[in-house]
């Protein structure tokens, strides 16, 4: 469920634009773009390299549901369960809080709501996961 | 297989999944900044005018002008933007946000002189249809419902309004609001099905800031371009071609600076010589410090075959206007004023790459230098530069002297201004004697090396035919007497200007850049 919910919430909106902007809803897939769009113009060596570590970052979302994905249903030994899963919480309250600090407390975009979900979910299996140690 | 070789394979696999999905995703997400011209699918196929508008903020487009209009100036493009629609007495959020879709057209099918009329409508991709047509409402209602082929318009204060899927379509009259409709409903084609249409769109518009195309055939061909008379003179005139055959413009901002090109697939004719994709092989002996620099090719070819078509006209052109004959009389005649057989045999010359460079040392129009280069058969050449100048030695003063290494030969014309010439590496150059001396002596990287220069090339869409390249911040500052401090923010951010006309996949076209610095 983590994962199908963090790729759902990817291709789904999660914040409109500001300015004149305003009527664009933005999706992880178009931000990726956006940014890429935004590496086209000559930029210095620290903006450029802000840019594709905000674009690495947005994509790990989908990287991280992926694996969530192909790892939930029988892998979760390996590493990457844990990893992808946190990397989804922490992308989850890092992505509220900057929506609550621009709009206050109100109903979040779909996407943004999907990708809450899949990091909560994340979170309520981990705490509730059996205890294998003895 | 062992448990730490399969997690080991696993991790592998893992990977290489997030490489395959996040570069699905970077280039996927890269691709979507095209902009389709989806207002298109909606136009009659025999509109005579077409002018598309990108309204799509987010696109590459929009994002590399308002980061040029920062380098003109522009504190904040973005919100200078809102701000002017708050001023205007909109709110951008609910007056115009709704509008924004993508794209937005305007078009006009044909123009009736009988009756002083135009049919056409306004097509706008919107984000949000329903609401951008409450916004008409707002301003132009009440609304009084229609129904034509079960879709549903609105008449309204002088026009008519119809929302099609995504699309809303305002027209002034109600037989436009019917024809797109028919369009739609697929019982007439599209402006989007017409070959000559989608081959100029194709060649042109992958990005634009704006775009317009135009069928004149379309447009005045009832009452004008059907006329014997006026289409017997565009015969004459050699321009029924480009006249006739629909041509298309566009407008488009890159990283570096803005881009325009106008395209028509008209045949280029007898300049087709000089219109080929190339290479300049000159722009090495030119000095970094040109500000203007011209090159084209094939001059003599393209002479020939504008004689060829066009020489009885032109002979008759001379006989009416001149005490000549024909325009080989004329030549004869200005070639006995040089002491060679025609003048001819000096157009004859350049049958290679044809340059002219232009620098002025010190920022004022009055130190201005400027030279010719050519490719050219050096021995003919020669021959005939010798003729010329040794025509009355008494006036000409020839005189040969050696400039790092290789003859210069200076004389003076006939209102005693000394001009020099030169042969460097094959081709000739030609100008004033310190403006060859200068070629000759160069040693610096050449213009061809400048970054200003290779920058405005890069940014070309096209491959390079005829063209004329501006150091803009050299020639503005010429206006004001070299002086940069009185030049505007706007003037110094401007860089690099190419125009340029090529015939490339079969389409003519001029295109332009303007480079913009930090």
């Amino acid at each position: 469920m983590v994962g199908p919910l963090a790729i759902a919430g990817f291709f789904l909106p999660w914040a409109n634009g500001p300015g004149p902007f305003a009527a664009t809803e933005f999706t992880g897939f178009t931000l990726v773009g956006l940014a890429g769009r935004l590496q086209a113009l000559n930029l210095s060596v620290a903006e450029g390299g802000f840019l594709w570590a905000i674009r690495l970052a947005i994509l790990g979302v989908a990287v991280a549901g992926v694996w969530q994905v192909l790892l939930a249903p029988r892998h979760r030994a390996h590493l990457g369960y844990p990893l992808s899963g946190w990397y989804l919480a922490a992308a989850g309250v890092l992505c509220v809080g900057i929506g609550m600090m621009r709009s206050g407390l109100a109903v979040p975009p779909s996407g943004l709501a999907c990708l809450m979900g899949a990091s909560l979910s994340f979170v309520v299996a981990w705490v509730a996961r059996p205890d294998t140690s003895g | 297989m062992p448990k730490r070789t399969f997690g080991f394979a696993f991790t592998g696999i893992l990977v290489a999944v997030a490489t395959v999905v996040g570069g699905a995703i970077l280039f996927t997400s890269g691709k979507a900044s095209e902009v389709n011209l989806t207002t298109a699918s909606l136009v009659p196929a025999d509109a005579g005018i077409y002018f598309a508008l990108n309204t799509d903020l987010t696109s590459s487009q929009w994002v590399s002008t308002f980061r040029l209009a920062e380098r003109l100036g522009a504190d904040d493009p973005e919100d200078e933007l809102k701000n002017g629609a708050d001023d205007a007495g909109f709110d951008w959020e609910d007056d115009v946000a709704p509008f924004l879709g993508g794209n937005a057209a305007v078009y006009i099918q044909g123009i009736s002189i009988s009756d002083v009329s135009a049919q056409g409508a306004v097509i706008i991709r919107c984000n949000d249809p329903k609401k951008a047509l409450e916004v008409i409402e707002d301003n132009m209602g009440p609304f009084d419902d229609e129904d034509y082929k079960g879709v549903e318009y609105h008449a309204m204060f002088q026009g008519f309004v119809v929302v099609i899927g995504k699309h809303l379509v305002i027209a002034f009259d109600e037989e436009s609001v019917k024809s797109v409709i028919d369009v739609s409903k697929g019982d007439a084609k599209s402006l989007s099905s017409v070959s000559d249409f989608q081959k100029l769109r194709d060649e042109l518009t992958g990005n634009f800031l704006g775009f317009v195309y135009v069928s004149a055939q379309n447009l005045i061909g009832d009452f004008f371009l059907d006329d014997p008379v006026v289409k017997a003179a565009l015969t004459e005139a050699g321009a029924a071609d480009l006249i006739f055959q629909p041509a298309a413009w566009v407008i488009g901002a890159k990283s570096d600076g803005f881009e325009f090109q106008a395209a028509s697939v008209g045949k280029s004719g007898v300049i087709s010589p000089m219109l080929a994709p190339r290479q300049s092989k000159l722009v090495k002996y030119v000095p970094a410090d040109a500000a203007i620099f011209f090159s084209t090719v094939d001059i003599a070819e393209t002479w020939t075959r504008v004689m060829s078509e066009a020489r009885p006209e032109i002979d008759r052109a001379i006989r009416e206007q001149s005490e000549f004959d024909s325009l080989d009389e004329a030549l004869r005649d200005a070639g006995r004023e040089l002491n060679i057989e025609s003048l001819e045999d000096v157009i004859k010359l350049l049958e290679g790459e044809t340059t002219v460079a232009a620098w002025f040392p010190d920022g004022t129009q009055e130190s201005g230098e400027g030279v010719l280069i050519a490719e050219v058969d050096q021995q003919k050449a020669s021959d005939l530069l010798k003729a010329i100048t040794t025509k009355r030695p008494s006036v000409s003063r020839p005189r040969t002297e050696k400039v790092n290494g290789l003859d210069m030969t200076v004389f003076r014309d006939d209102s005693g201004d000394e001009a020099a010439y030169a042969f460097l590496e094959g081709n000739l150059v030609f100008g004033t004697p310190s403006s060859v001396t200068r070629v000759l002596k160069n040693n610096e990287p050449p213009l061809g090396a400048l970054k200003k220069y290779q920058q405005t090339v890069e940014q070309m869409p096209t491959g390079l035919g005829t063209y004329a390249w501006l150091n803009l911040s050299k020639v503005l500052r010429l206006a004001e007497g070299g002086i940069p401090a009185d030049l505007s923010a706007a003037e110094r951010a401007l860089s690099g200007f190419i125009i340029n006309g090529v015939n490339e996949r079969g389409v003519v076209r001029l295109s332009g850049i303007i480079t913009i610095q930090d």
